[in-house]
């Protein structure tokens, strides 16, 4: 295929990109407390870019198909591109990254099972009304990728998942509680911590507590800052740079967050789901720091924006079916140096776990807006009870200005953060 | 695909289905006034589910070769999980169908040349771009899909099924430099292209809209009355009931089950709540779903009083009622689950205006940006949003999120206009990781007594 298609490109006197993933699934799930069964399934597919005077174009294939037409298919719409001033990687260099694990390959499904049952006969000793789900999943993907300028590497990974959610219901209560890890190292999974969090909001969410609408701290915990930094990641791409929309164009240096947040996108990352040695593009990945004490030092590029803004590439991410973006990988927040029983011990807060319609809030304009989910009102070091019909309402680049930091941080799936304690928020309620 | 047929006649299994999905695409985006990416592309694929001793096996596969390996290994599958399975399950009964469906199509997009696309497009987007100077960007998104379904079953069933999609939106980005703000020219189709045509006018009032929103205040936080519009009312309606309806929610869950029995008062009198598959050209319409079953259309509330559940033939035979045609799946990767279709609040005898009248502080929100649900709370956001003083219209205001419990909420519901309309947006809907799904839904004005607004204190 690789000859074909360089081949093929060439005699067309253009470049070109052939991108191809393979992946094997497998999930074992539990619903509603049971054992349902085991979803399998093989995909594969490739797509292909070619560029021939600064245009570009993409065509791509599942199942059953021939080269020479996704090709054909990609030079038919290069017309209509706008012009690309980025060359296919001809990268030699590409750093060593742990992102395999045969473990996780090999792992039976009986395994699975038994931490299944486990962790649904745990929540239901806490809380047995509940009703449990449970689905560990795991993706062998293989992806290669061949330019006409000479890259052609592929790497091996694994991503591993574990999700719990409990969900207990009265009339006019439900309480849904949910968790996840992912990793691409069997070693790395923290059951533990998936366990405590159960027991903590099943303990909170005893009795509701109801809040006035007005200013109150936040403290978001480490399960509820992918929430929080939607408008962040947003504003950081690239992408949005240039066109217009981030609100931190024209802004790398200047102090834009807190002084004490750093936060650093790391493909490098042992172990994390979202770690490989080289990009959707095959550009080689590197840990980036984005901003530094409050500092905005970089954005998130794939190779167009490099090209565009003069910075570093490295984090494009693309499906077969789509074109590369820039995106996040794993991204680690910096602890901070107040302990959490130090953060809850402040006279009057709220501790949120989950946010319900941020992502369809303003965030290209900065705004965090959204129902409490999960969350407790604390007042000096203790939780009253689950606050429910309360809307948080603010905006990060106001609000996240002088803010408090956990030294504890957990990691999640693509964050590993601390909780996040924010003084001065809008809250809605009744 | 006789071959197919020939291959679900097993006699080893309680049931076998094969989901064959072949289509090809089509899709282009535009940033600003730069043509991001114009790509098509084709994609085969396909599953085998089948029940042995009360217990599912799923595998899906790009390869059709493998076909009968498959089938197999799915069986297999199945039989080695019998034993640790406790909750055995069953179907609904459905008569064995057969039928070949031609898509509907009106006015193709296939047929159009990319050309003309991308011309029309870019025309959008320089159209909103030299609206006005704080237009700093347009984001414009377009897709079509084209896909044949081939459904076979060991009962007999064969559903061949032509289904297309067309949808997409033009996003005016407005700023000042301090604040942005979006506005939305939603499309979409399952019949004709000519939703994405003809768009000029409603794109240069929304990018005047977005350009608006700049200098209008968020609201003060806190609950009003609050008037919703036709999209809005269809989010709301699709995210507090539609999601609450489908049957895999309820039915292990005695509680819900008694929460969401057939025949509790649910909601307030005036309100009648549809499900269906049946209004043509919407992308919510379905003939037949992922089971091969004939989709009917499910009245959820009538009347106030609820009447129905969405169903797929699992959730069906658990819950003793009939299948109504919901099962879907978003592609061949995953099993079907009871999913909406087309959910919509019927017109009821009120006018909006009435309803103005009738407010001395409140809230009239208009337009979507999408929703969410856990079940009991929801949260949907408005495009653009006035706010209602002694029964008039007065300012412009930004950003509102309307959220609250909806229970209470359909209970509060106290007027319901005559001026019911479905408008589809390019979007979809997603659960379970199935996203996103062609659904569509619509509303009249609808006037609820108490919801939860999100703003500054």
């Amino acid at each position: 295929m690789k000859e074909k298609f360089v081949s093929l490109v060439k005699s067309r006197g253009a470049t070109g990109e052939l991108f191809e993933i393979k992946t094997k699934h497998r999930s074992v799930n539990f619903e509603n407390n049971h054992f349902k069964g085991i979803d399998e399934g093989e995909i594969s597919g490739f797509a292909v870019r070619v560029k021939k005077d600064g245009k570009m174009g993409f065509s791509y294939a599942m199942g059953d198909a021939r080269l020479e037409d996704v090709v054909n298919s990609a030079f038919e719409v290069l017309r209509f591109s706008k012009d690309y001033m980025f060359e296919f990687s001809s990268e030699k260099e590409i750093p060593e990254v742990k992102c395999y694990d045969p473990e996780i390959e090999k792992e039976s499904r009986e395994d699975a099972m038994d931490l299944g049952e486990e962790l649904v006969e745990y929540v239901r000793s806490l809380k047995e009304e509940m009703k449990v789900n449970f689905s560990q999943s795991s993706d062998i993907i293989e992806e290669s990728i061949i330019t006409t300028n000479g890259f052609d590497r592929s790497f091996k990974k694994t991503v591993k998942t574990i999700s719990l959610g409990g969900f207990y219901t009265e009339e006019n209560n439900f309480l849904e509680i949910y968790a996840e890890q992912s990793r691409s190292l069997n070693n790395l999974f923290d059951i533990e911590t998936l366990k405590e969090k159960f027991k903590t909001d099943i303990l909170a969410s005893k009795n509701n507590v109801s809040v006035k609408s007005g200013a109150y701290p936040v403290i978001f915990t480490p399960f509820a800052v992918s929430d929080l930094m939607l408008p962040l990641l947003v504003a950081i791409n690239g992408k949005n740079v240039i066109s217009g929309v981030s609100l931190l164009k024209g802004k790398l240096t200047k102090e834009v967050l807190s002084h004490n947040f750093t936060l650093i996108d790391n493909p490098l990352l042992s172990g994390g789901a979202f770690s490989f040695p080289f990009d959707d593009e095959g550009t080689s990945a590197a840990r980036k720091e984005l901003i530094s004490k409050g500092q905005l030092l970089n954005y998130l590029a794939d190779r167009d924006v490099s090209s565009r803004l003069g910075i570093r590439g490295g984090n494009a991410q693309r499906s077969i079916t789509s074109v590369p973006v820039p995106s996040s990988s794993n991204l680690l927040i910096q602890p901070g140096d107040v302990s959490v029983s130090d953060m809850l011990s402040v006279e009057r807060a709220i501790l949120v776990e989950s946010l319900m319609g941020v992502s369809m809030g303003n965030i290209s304009g900065g705004f965090v807006t959204g129902n409490v989910e999960l969350g407790y009102l604390v007042e000096r070091g203790k939780i009253l009870g689950r606050v429910k019909n309360a809307m948080i309402n603010l905006n990060i680049f106001d609000k996240l200005k002088d803010i408090a930091l956990s030294k504890e941080n957990i990691w999640v799936s693509k964050f590993i953060s601390p909780y996040i304690y924010v003084p001065d928020v809008s809250v809605s309620s009744k | 695909m006789e071959r197919i047929r020939a291959l679900t006649k097993r006699k080893d299994v309680d049931y076998l289905e094969v989901r064959v999905e072949k289509g090809t695409e089509s899709a282009i985006s535009l940033q600003g006034k730069d043509v991001e990416t114009v790509k098509q592309g084709n994609f085969l694929g396909g599953n085998v589910r089948v029940l042995v001793d009360g217990v599912w096996g799923f595998v899906y596969f790009t390869n059709l070769d493998e076909l009968p390996e498959k089938i197999d290994y799915a069986i297999g599958q199945a039989k080695l999980m019998a034993k640790f399975v406790k909750n055995k399950t069953g179907l609904a009964y459905v008569p064995p169908t057969e039928v070949k469906i031609k898509a509907n199509v009106v006015k193709n997009p296939f047929d159009i040349p990319l050309e003309d696309k991308v011309k029309m497009f870019t025309r959008y987007a320089d159209l909103a771009l030299s609206s006005d100077k704080r237009i700093i960007n347009v984001r414009v998104q377009y897709k079509d899909k084209f896909k044949t379904l081939y459904f076979a079953n060991s009962e007999g069933t064969y559903v061949e099924q032509e289904i297309l999609d067309i949808g997409g939106y033009i996003v005016p980005n407005a700023s000042d430099g301090k604040i942005t703000e979006s506005t939305i020219v939603p499309f979409g189709s399952s019949e004709t292209f000519e939703v994405a045509e003809n768009l000029e006018e409603e794109i240069l009032e929304k990018s005047k809209l977005a350009v608006s929103l700049l200098g209008a205040e968020q609201p003060e936080g806190g609950e009003y009355p609050v008037i919703i519009d036709q999209d809005l009312g269809g989010v709301f309606i699709h995210e507090a009931f539609g999601h609450l309806s489908e049957a895999d929610f309820i039915f292990e869950n005695e509680k819900l089950k008694e929460i969401m029995r057939i025949g509790n008062k649910i909601g307030s009198d005036i309100l009648n709540v549809v499900d269906t598959g049946n209004i043509r050209g919407k992308r919510g319409a379905l003939l037949y779903d992922d089971e091969g079953v004939k989709t009917v259309s499910v009245d959820l509330i009538k009347n106030g009083i609820l009447s129905g559940h969405l169903h797929t033939r699992e959730t069906a035979f658990k819950m003793k009622e009939k299948p109504t045609g919901n099962a879907r799946a978003i592609n061949f990767k995953f099993a079907p689950i009871p999913r909406m279709r087309t959910t919509y609040i019927k017109g009821g005898n009120g006018t909006f205006d009435s309803f103005v009248k009738d407010i001395k502080k409140g809230i009239y929100a208009k337009g979507s940006f999408g929703g969410q649900t856990n079940g009991e709370l929801f949260t949907f956001v408005s495009e653009e949003a006035y706010l209602i003083e002694n029964g008039k219209i007065t300012k412009l205001l930004r950003d509102v999120s309307l959220s609250g419990n909806v229970f209470k909420t359909l209970k509060n519901i106290v007027g319901v206009a005559n001026d019911f309309s479905i408008r589809d947006s390019g979007g979809g809907c997603g659960k379970s990781g199935q996203w996103p799904l062609p659904v569509s839904h619509g509303a009249p004005h609808i006037y609820i007594s108490k919801v939860i607004v999100g703003g500054k204190r």
